[in-house]
């Protein structure tokens, strides 16, 4: 057990930062992406 | 639970930014190809955040946290294969570079192309059960989550998810992939938000190694290791994989957002962000459900647990941003199901059984008279059907149905110069074959007011039954398109 509670752990740690990560950069950069979307149609 | 002013400031300032802007949208909405796929122009970060809030809606993360509640930790393993399977993707291009280049509306549409009009139909038909029969349980643990969340009485249930319905109903009908793909943008910002934060207060009390020493007390070493949990084990896994993969190309609301795409390149790169994405969609939840086992114990009501949990320690302010959220999940998702089924129900299936193709104009007219009647289907069956597994394996069965047939022929077609139009109905119809038993049956006892496990159920553990239906789907194409290759060559000649 405790060897998958080592791996679970690394998984979340992981699964966290890169969730934290990746939506900040969307968020940040999608507005932008968005307003050019609306014009171009 | 306390239910502040502030609180509800924030969920009606959400629930109408997001009426508002999917509504706004609609004068620029001027031909088909931006109703269905926003003019092709989406680029990555707005991909992935479409993406994303697609994918994570309300019903996701009740069946996650339903599943983390009953089998604890084991359950990531969902949440490892299902980002593999987006990596993998992201990483070779497999199918969607192919797909994307071919500049179609849908992947039934590439059936027609390879295969031929009966293929379409078929394959439409069988997308049409999975998805109506999956949005069905949408609204149903969308109103559990509220009810206990909330604490409003079961009366204004069916009414307050009836408005947001509406909501949605409008916003998509209007403006089309536009509107959703603008009101996902908003909601991927509620949602990210509200899971960070949640997953953060949940686990605060123990601290990250005294919650899991707290569920290892729970659960034991069966609730940490999948391959040894009666639930899980490798036939799942097996199952699971070939499931993820499916969803990746097969899916229509996935598929919509790859065929939105510039270009191929940029598919890739939103798989790949995804498949991070998708490891806190399914660890986040679970974890909720996990925390709330621990709080109730495993004797109370699992899918009630994590609503239950969320409205005792989530503070004031963050009450509201985690309501806003959550109906943010719910109408991103509902809103992507409905479009994408509109769109299959007039491109795959009307269109190609008319002698004369429908003009744009009148493609977009039924497209939002489909929206209606999938909307009405959702409430119907939502209130009337009674989940007797878990959501989570309710949802892959109705999805089998269409995935084990539609993975052979795609994947076929694509890569395997033999593959024809028979193979492609035998793999529809082999592979369909199983779960589509399974599914009628257990309406049918239901309808009839009979409990416990029918025929079909009995035959096969479950996971073997929708691992065997893959098979059975490749196994289908493999043969139709050998035995009958000659007969077909000497009939085109």
């Amino acid at each position: 057990m405790e060897i998958w509670k080592f791996i679970w752990i690394a998984a979340l740690i992981v699964g966290f930062v890169g969730f934290v990560w990746i939506s900040t950069k969307v968020i940040a950069r999608g507005f932008a992406e968005m307003r050019d979307l609306l014009k171009s149609l | 639970m306390n239910f502040s002013f502030l609180d509800w400031v924030i969920v009606l300032f959400y629930v109408a930014t997001a009426a508002w802007a999917g509504m706004t949208v609609r004068r620029r909405v001027t031909n088909i190809s931006d109703f269905l796929v926003a003019g092709r122009r989406i680029r990555y970060h707005l991909g992935v955040a479409t993406l994303v809030a697609t994918e994570l809606g309300l019903v996701t993360m009740m069946y996650f946290a339903e599943q983390g509640f009953r089998f604890g930790f084991a359950a990531f393993i969902i949440g490892i294969i299902w980002a593999s399977a987006y990596f993998f993707i992201g990483k070779t291009g497999f199918v969607v570079d192919r797909l994307r280049e071919m500049e179609i509306v849908t992947i039934t549409e590439y059936f027609s192309v390879r295969y031929g009009k009966g293929v379409r139909i078929l394959g439409a038909i069988l997308l049409i059960i999975a998805g109506v029969l999956s949005l069905g349980v949408f609204l149903k643990l969308g109103a559990i989550f509220i009810v206990h969340f909330l604490n409003i009485p079961i009366a204004s249930i069916h009414l307050t998810t009836t408005l947001l319905l509406i909501i949605v109903l409008i916003y998509t009908a209007l403006g089309g992939m536009v509107s959703v793909v603008l009101t996902d943008f908003i909601q991927f910002v509620f949602l990210a938000l509200g899971m960070v934060i949640t997953t953060v207060l949940v686990m605060s009390g123990d601290g990250l190694m005294g919650f899991f020493d707290k569920a290892a007390g729970v659960y034991a070493s069966q609730g940490f290791d999948p391959f040894n949990h009666p639930e899980y084990g490798w036939w799942f896994v097996a199952y699971w994989a070939v499931f993820a993969i499916s969803g990746c190309v097969l899916w229509q609301p996935v598929a919509q957002r790859i065929l939105s795409s510039e270009n191929p390149g940029i598919n890739r790169l939103i798989f790949k962000s995804t498949g991070m994405m998708f490891m806190g969609r399914a660890f986040f939840p679970i974890i909720w459900g996990i925390g709330a086992a621990l709080v109730f114990g495993l004797d109370s009501a699992a899918s009630a647990g994590m609503p239950r949990l969320l409205a005792e320690i989530l503070p004031i302010g963050v009450l509201g941003l985690v309501t806003a959220g959550m109906f943010a999940a719910m109408m991103s998702t509902d809103s992507s199901y409905i479009l994408a089924w509109g769109t299959i129900i007039v491109q795959d299936f009307l269109d190609p059984m008319r002698s004369t193709p429908l003009s744009d104009a009148q493609r977009l007219r039924w497209t939002r008279l489909s929206i209606g009647v999938i909307g009405i289907l959702m409430l119907v069956f939502g209130i009337w059907y009674e989940l007797k597994d878990s959501a989570f394996r309710y949802l892959l069965d109705v999805t089998t149905v269409y995935y084990a047939g539609g993975l052979p022929a795609l994947v076929g077609g694509i890569y395997w110069k033999r593959a024809n139009r028979r193979g492609a109905y035998a793999a529809f119809a082999c592979g369909a074959l199983l779960p589509l038993a399974f599914v009628i049956e257990d309406i049918v006892l239901q309808a009839q007011g009979g409990s416990g496990p029918g025929f079909v159920a009995g035959l096969l553990e479950p996971n073997v039954r929708g691992f065997a239906s893959f098979a059975l789907g490749f196994a289908g194409l493999y043969a139709g398109s050998v035995l009958f290759s000659k007969k077909q060559t000497t009939s085109q000649e």
